[in-house]
């Protein structure tokens, strides 16, 4: 009888909705963050950088193994053949025309990758959201129709580029739908939402996002991939410095 | 000239025919300049004054510099890049360099590139007209052992300060994921086999720095290399024919990134004063960079490089300009947003209080379109590294004499 009390509990257990259990704040991000990570993945897209003078665009290829390796080569006439190669730890540079390998370190990290909202400490691996934010989750809004939980982090160091973030997170797919960005006063700075999504290997990915910054106005940034293969098998050579200089 | 030229022509017009994906790029800069120059008097020949009775030889009068006026004209340069990507393990790059009528009158093209790499299992190979770099440094690096990058006198409006090319051959054999080893054979301009250039650099990471250390034999002693000629007595220099070039590299961080490179040279044949050599060309150069956040959206760079030669002159009464041992090139650099830069660069030479300050202007308005504008002014005396009013000029060369205005466009397409 004990027996199946347990067995009955145990079953009981595994229909509850994952939702109704609750989550912390810090569990949400992590799990967020898990739903990026793919064993490899190989992508082809496009930033479409929008001001008052137009519309600029620059396309990449890239390729990631886990969550601190990958490759982007940049196709766009200006600034094709550069590439930038991110490891654990670090990260280097190859510009073709100088045929000259740079490893940055440091706040070289800080600098905007070709102009746009995204820097090269961005893409470092190892980030640890967890060890740089205090996680508050402040309740459950829909966006676009989808339930989400509301989080708001703010920053324990002084190296992360917002000192704080609002995000919006599926409930469900644990996809960030929304977010905005603060000074430390509660300005708001900028604010990102995912325009499209589709999906892979039963994850939803953003696949075409829209940064607007609200400092200024009539600039935009769409980031879109075009193209997304998931668990492709990739060299692994492909994340050395003989690729990079390739 | 025109001969020249030829092969390269041919060479674009077989270019549509490979089957490759080719890509064309155009990267060309116009500027509007005004510049205070120096007038030229040129070389007037000798001649008699009565052809009949051949009487009163007039001599000849050299070529001589006069006042200083100020002068306008467009300069810039325009690159023709032709890149075929159309094998995964073969890459080609043809490039061609217009340099503008400018205000010295120099209209020239040039080959800037002209390679072929190729991807082999274990190694890459790359033969022809391209460039290596070896060591660390925007604009002084003791470890660019190859091309030399020691030299006060550069352009410090272009992008890439230092980007000599040559012909080549090198190959590169990875050793691991962030380590290799490369061995580069340079072409002699002269075609002698004894004026070739020849090295091999090892680059590797060691607790968190990266180590890079090579060797170039350098057959041909090219004097434009070095700060100054291997000695003060240019006869001496002329009797060297070659130099071993062994340089060392290092790269870290310590709160700013830094990088530290030395070399120099030693005779490769007896009895060409092996100390006098060595303590002539010793080399230490050092660079720290650091980026800090300004505001919303903006950040201001550092970059301070500086190059020493210790066994040189540190007092200006005992040197001449370029024969210092120490140089400076501060850089510093605001990025406001994402498109608007504006920049103060200088090379500083300490020993004689001299400077060359070059302050500049960018706006990236259009995809690949940018604005462009520079002041470039020199301060010192006339004998200095640099000066306001120049004591010497040499026609073909100098352009400037104490401070130049450049406004105009870059395009990319």
């Amino acid at each position: 009888m004990k027996n199946k009390i347990v067995m009955i509990m145990i079953l009981l257990s595994l229909l509850i909705p994952v939702s109704v259990i609750a989550l912390t704040g810090e569990e949400i991000i992590r799990k967020a963050d898990d739903m990026q990570v793919f064993e490899t993945s190989e992508a082809t897209g496009e930033m479409r950088i929008k001001d008052r003078f137009g519309v600029k665009v620059s396309t990449f290829i890239s390729w990631s193994r886990g969550s601190d390796e990958s490759l982007i080569e940049f196709t766009s006439k200006a600034e094709r053949g550069q590439k930038v190669l991110r490891t654990e730890d670090e990260l280097y540079l190859f510009y073709p025309d100088a045929e000259e390998l740079i490893r940055m370190q440091g706040s070289m990290l800080r600098q905007s990758m070709l102009g746009s909202d995204v820097s090269y400490e961005d893409m470092t691996g190892g980030k640890d959201r967890i060890s740089q934010y205090d996680v508050v989750l402040e309740g459950e809004e829909s966006v676009k129709g989808n339930d989400c939980y509301v989080l708001m982090m703010t920053a324990k160091v002084r190296t992360v580029p917002y000192p704080k973030e609002k995000v919006w997170i599926d409930k469900e797919t644990f996809l960030v739908w929304k977010a905005e960005y603060y000074t430390k006063s509660g300005r708001l700075l900028k604010e990102m939402e995912a325009l499209e999504v589709q999906e892979f290997e039963d994850r939803l990915i953003a696949v075409e996002t829209r940064i607007s910054d609200k400092m200024k106005t009539d600039t935009e940034t769409i980031m879109v991939i075009s193209d997304l293969r998931i668990n492709v098998p990739i060299d692994d050579d492909k994340f050395s410095l003989e690729e990079l200089s390739w | 000239m025109v001969k020249r030229i030829i092969p390269v022509l041919l060479l674009l017009a077989a270019v549509p025919l490979l089957h490759a994906e080719n890509i064309i790029s155009v990267d060309m800069t116009l500027l509007s300049t005004f510049a205070r120059t120096r007038e030229i008097i040129p070389e007037i020949p000798g001649y008699y004054t009565d052809p009949v009775l051949n009487t009163g030889w007039i001599p000849a009068v050299p070529t001589a510099v006069g006042d200083t006026f100020w002068a306008y004209g467009i300069a810039g340069d325009a690159a023709l890049s032709f890149k075929s990507t159309g094998n995964r393990n073969v890459k080609a790059d043809l490039a061609l360099d217009f340099l503008l009528p400018d205000i010295a009158g120099t209209p020239a093209v040039s080959l800037k590139k002209a390679y072929i790499k190729a991807k082999f299992p274990s190694f890459k190979l790359t033969l022809g007209k391209t460039r290596i770099g070896w060591g660390d440094g925007i604009t002084f690096n003791s470890g660019d052992v190859i091309f030399g990058s020691t030299t006060p006198y550069v352009n410090l409006t272009e992008d890439e300060i230092r980007s000599e090319t040559d012909w080549l051959t090198s190959i590169n054999i990875p050793l691991g994921r962030f380590s290799f080893i490369e061995g580069i054979v340079k072409a002699p301009d002269d075609m002698n086999i004894g004026n070739l250039g020849a090295g091999l650099r090892l680059y590797t990471k060691l607790a968190g720095i990266k180590i890079e250390t090579g060797y170039f034999f350098d057959g041909t002693d090219n004097p434009a290399y070095d700060i100054n000629h291997t000695s003060s007595n240019t006869a001496d220099d002329i009797s060297i024919v070659a130099l071993h070039r062994p340089y060392l590299s290092l790269q870290g961080n310590f709160g700013p990134d830094f990088y530290l490179n030395s070399s120099l040279a030693i005779p490769a044949a007896d009895g060409n004063n092996l100390e006098a050599v060595v303590k002539d060309t010793f080399s230490i150069s050092l660079g720290l960079f650091h980026v800090q956040e300004v505001g919303y959206d903006n950040s201001i760079t550092f970059r301070l490089e500086s190059v020493i030669l210790p066994f040189m002159n540190w007092n200006e009464s005992a040197g001449e300009a370029g024969s210092y041992a120490l140089l400076l090139y501060p850089d510093i650099t605001l990025a406001i947003g994402q498109n608007v830069g504006i920049f103060v660069k200088s090379i500083i030479s300490p020993i004689d209080l001299s400077a060359q300050f070059t302050a500049g202007f960018s706006w990236n308005i259009f995809e690949g379109f940018n604005l462009l504008s520079y002041a470039t002014v020199n301060a010192g005396d006339g004998n200095d590294t640099f000066s306001w009013n120049k004591t010497t000029w040499i026609p073909g060369s100098d352009v400037m004499d104490g401070i130049m205005l450049m406004a105009g466009i870059n395009y990319i397409y």
